[in-house]
């Protein structure tokens, strides 16, 4: 029963998103106070009726309906409780439930937010019936080509199983989390949209950066967690790949960054108000690509999606529909702006500058990601683009971007730039003759631009740093004043350190190994003492036993296994993982090559932990402006 | 310096920098287009000669071979239509199966084997993995 209540609970949700699209309309006669409560009212019914069909969801996958499709393919008897769980937003149609849950949530927090007044009722009104008609077309989207709900006859005894890849703790958490950033960025949408198409004015900017920050924490949150579970779970021990997943949740990142410094610079001076609705427009249209990307199918094969286009058409017009009207809106209703005198030097051209740089670095992605889909469609020609690509592009907008973050935070608003120079000088030295120590006297010269993103990385933690350091003496409002602005920098500068470092200094090979045996990789000696059997709840395992040493001396021991599952047939490798803060050392178990020899793959990874504790201290940064600074200034 | 010839100078350096910007981000697109083949257009003549590139196709039953204790494997690539010799030095992926069809990248050596850096099984390089039942049909 519990999956007819589903479905009529989502039914439900399509008649109260579509309430709330119009009761955002003029056609509706109401005076706005009325109109506020009853479009505040649908949000909430819309957002609890979602909840429930995913609760429903997940009493099938509790009690093990394999009569519901869905739970038949991602579930079976003997599958731990949390990962039964896990599995409501394992595949397509779970996820797109939970997309939508969260699209629901987020504009449940906008109708009960309080950071709005008389002046901004008209932008609260407008922006839920935009979103609204998002929801109303996902929801549709759900019903018509993915149900959740939908039933087999006759139904089997026991259920596929979810993917044993997707059988993870990280993992089990990280859909939610980045799918919250995705929608996430809905809200700053609806809002540039809503004042675009009333007042046009600075007042959206202080209430769509509070969003804004939020989904730009939960995509950096989950983008982190995503590489950090392809690195240790994948088993070769890569954290990031440029796989066209995970560029669909790198240009979202990349202008929603660009979109909360904007947002700033239109909240505090007024200005770049037409830039800042673009960039919402664009970060929630790349959120939309990112969900056309994953969940169309078209990665897996363009042909399937070429002759089974149904679900991928859809979004595709979803896509076209909200972008197209967003953009045709924002080009009806920009108002020709006053010419502004912006020096160059001054915080709001930089930070205009280091936007279009985030954005070009979007664009540079998104040219590698498509380009082969698009060409394969038309041509039927199958190519890809390679690692090395994005790697070597990403550097054109990431230099001078880095470059110009420093000098930025020294920079002030209108400001020119002969006190600049006076500011920035010793800190650019300090940054240069430390990058050029530590490059080529601790690790040792490896290339310019290892050198050089070593300088930057450093430019950027010591540029963040200071204003919180000059100001260690005064009062706490004026110390933490600058604090989130500083974590988020340090944090960044701690990432491109850690990927400039582990890229250039690491060492990565594959390499047999037999009982007894030693390899040595860099200066750490690997050695295989024993391999034996293990069995889990609902897997056999190899698990090899491998010491590491460093002059003679015994630092770690790693116990990689290789797993079968009992339900899916090819076997798992979990590596072995000896890590701090300095190094990784890694250890992924290959496979029996007989006469006792075993293949494995070993890894030197030196300051890798700091690509994954970069982005926690951004995510630190943004708290803290969320929950400890006092509110937006020009809300009021 | 008239501000009308420092404006100018200045646009002059921007354009250039753009300009050489996107010649050398042009060129990296090029240069690292891996062209994916079968086994049958790399018999036509179509494979190029001086960069990596991809096939792919399935693992001819019976083609595998492996010296015991040794890193290195040799096994036949085939579409149906035409076959072609591998060799690959490191570990194969946990979804190689003979049969199974896979994607191998790297270039030929003199005596026309192809030489593998990388051998992809299908899905494995899906980060989020289609389906279950994707997963246990055959492809291809």
């Amino acid at each position: 029963m519990a999956a007819e209540f589903g479905q009529l609970f989502l039914i439900s949700a399509l008649a109260a998103s579509l309430m709330q699209f119009f009761l955002g309309l003029n056609i509706i006669s109401l005076d706005q106070t009325n109109r506020e409560i009853l479009i505040t009212r649908f949000t909430s019914i819309h957002c609890l009726t979602v909840f429930l069909a995913m609760l429903c969801l997940g009493y099938s996958f509790l009690t093990d309906d394999f009569s519901v499709l869905y739970v038949a393919l991602n579930s079976h008897t003997n599958l731990p409780v949390p990962y039964k769980v896990a599995a409501l937003w394992g595949a397509h149609e779970g996820s797109l439930l939970l997309w939508i849950l969260l699209l629901s949530l987020w504009g449940t927090s906008l109708a009960y937010s309080k950071k709005f007044f008389d002046h901004t009722l008209v932008l609260k009104i407008s922006s839920l019936s935009i979103l609204g008609l998002v929801s109303f077309g996902f929801i549709l989207f759900i019903i018509y080509t993915s149900n959740p709900f939908e039933r087999i006859y006759p139904f089997p005894e026991q259920g596929q199983s979810l993917n044993p890849l997707l059988q993870d703790p990280a993992l089990a958490i990280h859909p939610p989390i980045l799918y919250a950033g995705y929608v996430g960025l809905a809200v700053p949408f609806a809002l540039a949209l809503a004042s675009l198409m009333s007042s046009n004015d600075y007042h959206w900017a202080g209430l769509a950066r509070i969003w804004a920050i939020n989904s730009w924490l939960f995509l950096t949150g989950g983008i982190a967690l995503g590489s950090w579970w392809a690195y240790y779970e994948l088993g070769w021990g890569g954290w990031w790949f440029w796989d066209p997943v995970e560029n669909a949740s790198l240009m979202p990142w990349l202008v929603a960054t660009a979109l909360v410094h904007s947002l700033i610079v239109t909240e505090k001076k007024q200005i770049f108000n037409g830039f800042s609705a673009l960039l919402a427009i664009i970060a929630f249209s790349l959120s939309l690509l990112g969900t056309f990307l994953v969940r169309s199918g078209v990665l897996i094969s363009v042909h399937s999606f070429a002759s089974d286009p149904e679900r991928g058409l859809f979004i595709l017009m979803l896509i076209g529909f909200f972008t197209g009207g967003a953009l045709i809106i924002y080009a009806l209703n920009q108002k020709r702006s006053k010419p502004l005198n912006l020096n160059l030097w001054s915080r709001e051209s930089l930070l205009l500058l280091n936007n279009v740089f985030l954005c070009s670095a979007a664009g540079l992605i998104m040219i590698g990601t498509l380009y082969p889909l698009v060409l394969e469609l038309v041509n039927s020609e199958k190519i890809s683009v390679g690692p090395p690509y994005f790697n070597f592009v990403i550097l054109f907008p990431f230099i001078p971007l880095m470059l110009f973050i420093g000098v930025a935070v020294f920079s002030s608003w209108s400001g020119t730039g002969k006190k600049l120079l006076v500011n920035i000088n010793r800190l650019a030295l300090l940054s240069i003759v430390m990058g050029l120590i530590t490059s080529y006297l601790i690790l040792g010269y490896e290339t310019p631009t290892a050198t050089l993103g070593i300088i930057l990385a450093l430019w950027t933690i010591f540029t963040g740093a200071m204003p919180v350091i000059k100001n260690l003496g005064s009062q706490t409002h004026q110390l933490i004043k600058n604090l989130p602005m500083a974590l988020a920098h340090i944090g960044l500068g701690l990432t491109v350190l850690g990927i400039t470092v582990t890229s250039s200094y690491g060492i990565t090979f594959d390499d047999t190994l037999g009982f007894g045996q030693s390899k040595q990789v860099g200066s750490y000696e690997f050695k295989l003492i024993t391999i034996e059997d293990r069995a889990g709840p609902n897997f056999k395992a190899k698990v090899a036993t491998v010491d590491i040493f460093s002059n003679n001396k015994k630092v770690g021991t790693v116990f990689p296994e290789k797993r079968t599952y009992d339900s899916a047939a090819p076997s798992m490798t979990e590596a072995g993982i000896d890590s701090n803060l300095f190094r990784d050392l890694f250890v992924a178990l290959g496979e029996d090559l007989g006469g006792g020899v075993w293949s494995m793959h070993l890894q030197f990874k030196p300051l890798l932990r700091l690509i994954w504790l970069g982005p926690f201290i951004m995510i630190l940064g943004g708290l803290f402006r969320l929950f400890l600074l006092k509110p937006f200034s020009r809300e009021i | 310096m008239l501000p009308r010839h420092r404006r100018f100078l200045g646009i002059c350096c921007v354009l250039i920098i753009v300009g050489l910007a996107s010649f050398l981000i042009l060129k990296s697109f090029q240069d690292n287009l891996l062209y994916y083949l079968t086994p049958s257009d790399v018999i036509a003549g179509k494979a190029p000669e001086d960069r990596e590139f991809r096939i792919g196709g399935l693992v001819v039953v019976g083609s595998f071979y492996r010296e015991e204790g040794s890193l290195t494997s040799q096994f036949t690539l085939t579409d149906g239509a035409a076959t072609v010799n591998v060799n690959y030095r490191g570990i194969l992926p946990d979804l190689f199966r003979e049969g199974q069809g896979i994607i191998v990248r790297g270039l030929f050596n003199k005596s026309r084997v192809f030489i593998a850096s990388e051998v992809l099984a299908k899905h494995d390089e899906n980060y989020m993995p289609p389906e279950i039942h994707a997963l246990s049909t055959p492809t291809e």
